[in-house]
């Protein structure tokens, strides 16, 4: 009887493994690729993905080109909700994330009204174990909700990721956190410190 | 205005001319067996009214889900779900497209056309929408002729299709699966974007673009001749139905709807293979912002499910004695004149002179929600009369260029 089944939808059936087997290789073969939507930023050391709407700068933070040992790309999109996605960089280790992150934190309060600003909790994101603070920036009287996550590369480095957008809540913000953090990929240093 | 009586009037006057219908001659397998198919791209027509009408004249209505990656937010959720309704439309519109020309396909070889007339029927069907496109479809949208939108697209796809027909179905459908599967892992970078020739061709291709003027577009073929694919497989499925096989289809298109529809809350939940737009969190518009250029799995999945289900209530519906009139005749005749109605609707709606500089699509003042709502009903309403009027002199014309609109 299944050997009936099968003769009469032959051809439904190859139609349907070879799609199958198709699609799977492709799967298979471009599970590491950026994701739609993403593009990648490689050098000093790190690579890691940040949304393909944001064009990144260099130095907004720390107003230095940015080096192995620190450094600072921020990416933006414009528009009525724009985003902004971050990666602060430094030399450090797990002991001093808190402190780094009050760093990052004060050098963006130096142009911006930043309030509600949340004790840290430490969580795993994106695979990383990270200090993340909750923060809320005053945008033209609308308070635009923000993520800082705090992490130490096991080479002595110490990362700040941080994400806001106009318009979008906690999930947003959390969801790029994820993502970015996720990506993050430390290299050794070139030499020694 | 009495609707019903002017739709019962102009079926009793025996006006009714029909695309898919009119393809399979209506008597000989049932009459009006295929008129599911005019229901369901009527429906859509109307719906895609809305999206333009509201893009010319709303504030808060935007499109470009999908192009480069990028999901522009919406201000809200109202304004966001009275764009993503009109999903539905190119997809639906696209498919079926394919599955009423494999019918007239069939059709006219039947009728004693030789294999390379039916070719060249399609090839030219194919220019006029190309020229169609440049000459009124892309200055309705205040863009220049070189804007690759939904009608070029479709002009591109039927000259593919006048020499791919001759495929056996087996081997498009096999086609067309694997496209619309694997599109998403396409790499055109080997070709350059440096010169313009280069830019636009990607765009065409599978690149929807905005930022180079005048190179411009947002329907690509590579993904798009897959769906028609898809209907043009259908089109040989139904063609030799009788009206006994039809009705049997209702249950397998309502299955494989509501298949489809689950298969999409897969993707989404999963939020990775499939989706060109990742599911940020886990709102309603997180959950169904989705890419349309180009069209995702997921896009397709949600929107070719829900043509399914309306296939199904077509089906459902037509053979009962009200089909015709009403709510459902309209729809009728916006489905049996859908190149007619979408080159006619896009100027009642624009309501303005055409004007050619980038960004002028921007209207002399905008519209608040219930007037908009108000423009389009009273504009479908003129549309239904529009094509009433135009069946009618297609009757009268059967063989000049009006055969091609």
């Amino acid at each position: 009887m299944a050997t009936t089944f099968l003769r009469r939808h032959r051809d439904t059936a190859v139609i349907l493994l070879v799609v199958v087997a198709v699609t799977g290789f492709n799967i298979w073969q471009h599970r590491n690729d950026t994701p739609a939507g993403y593009r990648q930023f490689s050098g000093n050391g790190l690579s890691f993905i940040y949304p393909a709407d944001c064009t990144l700068r260099e130095a907004v933070v720390f107003f230095r080109f940015p080096s192995y040992w620190l450094g600072d790309l921020q990416g933006e999109s414009s528009g009525e909700q724009a985003a902004i996605v971050g990666v602060v960089w430094s030399a450090g280790g797990p002991e001093g994330l808190s402190d780094f992150m009050d760093t990052v934190i004060g050098e963006a309060r130096k142009y911006n009204e930043i309030t509600e600003v949340s004790a840290d909790t430490a969580q795993v994101i994106g695979g990383k174990e990270a200090l993340v603070r909750g923060f809320k920036v005053d945008v033209g009287g609308v308070r635009v909700p923000g993520l800082v996550a705090g992490w130490a590369s096991p080479e002595g480095r110490t990362f700040a990721v941080y994400c806001l957008r106009q318009g979008a809540g906690d999930d947003w913000c959390a969801f790029q956190l994820d993502k970015v953090l996720r990506s993050l990929r430390t290299e050794p240093p070139p030499q020694p410190r | 205005m009495n609707i019903s009586y002017l739709v019962h009037e102009y079926h009793v006057k025996g006006m009714a001319s029909a695309s898919a219908q009119e393809t399979v001659g209506g008597t000989a397998h049932g009459a009006h067996r295929l008129e599911f198919i005019d229901f369901t791209r009527g429906i859509v027509m109307a719906i895609m009214a809305w999206d333009h009408v509201s893009g010319f004249w709303n504030q808060y209505h935007h499109g470009g889900e999908g192009i480069l990656g990028r999901a522009p937010p919406f201000v809200d959720t109202t304004w966001f779900l009275l764009r993503f309704v009109s999903h539905y439309c190119a997809p639906t519109f696209i498919f079926l497209a394919g599955t009423v020309l494999a019918l007239s396909s069939k059709k006219r070889l039947e009728g004693g056309e030789s294999q390379r007339e039916v070719t060249l029927h399609i090839a030219k069907r194919g220019v006029i929408l190309l020229v169609l496109a440049a000459a009124i479809e892309s200055p309705a949208f205040s863009n220049p002729w070189t804007y690759f939108g939904v009608i070029s697209c479709i002009g591109a796809c039927l000259i593919i299709f006048s020499v791919a027909r001759r495929l056996p179905t087996k081997v498009i459908l096999l086609a067309s699966l694997l496209i619309i599967l694997n599109h998403s892992f396409l790499d055109l970078s080997f070709i350059p974007t440096a010169p313009n020739w280069g830019w636009y061709l990607r765009i065409i291709l599978h690149e929807p673009n905005y930022d180079r003027w005048p190179y411009i577009g947002l329907y690509p073929i590579i993904p798009w001749v897959a769906v028609m694919g898809l209907g043009w497989s259908l089109g040989n499925y139904l063609s030799g139905k009788s009206a006994e096989d039809v009705k049997g289809l209702k249950r397998p298109f309502a299955v494989l709807g509501v298949a489809s529809i689950v298969a999409f809350v897969v993707v989404r939940w999963l939020n990775g293979y499939g989706n060109l737009v990742s599911r940020m969190g886990n709102t309603l518009v997180d959950w169904l912002y989705v890419s349309k250029y180009p069209p995702d799995l997921a896009f397709l999945l949600w929107t070719l499910g829900g043509m399914c289900l309306m296939l199904a209530l077509g089906i459902h519906i037509q053979g009962r004695p009200w089909f015709h009139g009403g709510l459902s005749g309209i729809l009728l005749s916006f489905g049996r004149n859908p190149l007619f109605f979408y080159l006619v609707h896009l100027w009642l709606y624009r309501a303005r002179f055409p004007d050619f500089a980038p960004g002028a699509y921007r209207p002399p003042f905008y519209l608040g929600l219930p007037e908009t709502l108000l423009f389009w009903a009273a504009g479908l309403l003129v549309l239904w009369r529009l094509c009433l009027w135009y069946e009618k002199l297609k009757r009268q014309y059967p063989k000049p260029i009006l055969q091609y609109i």
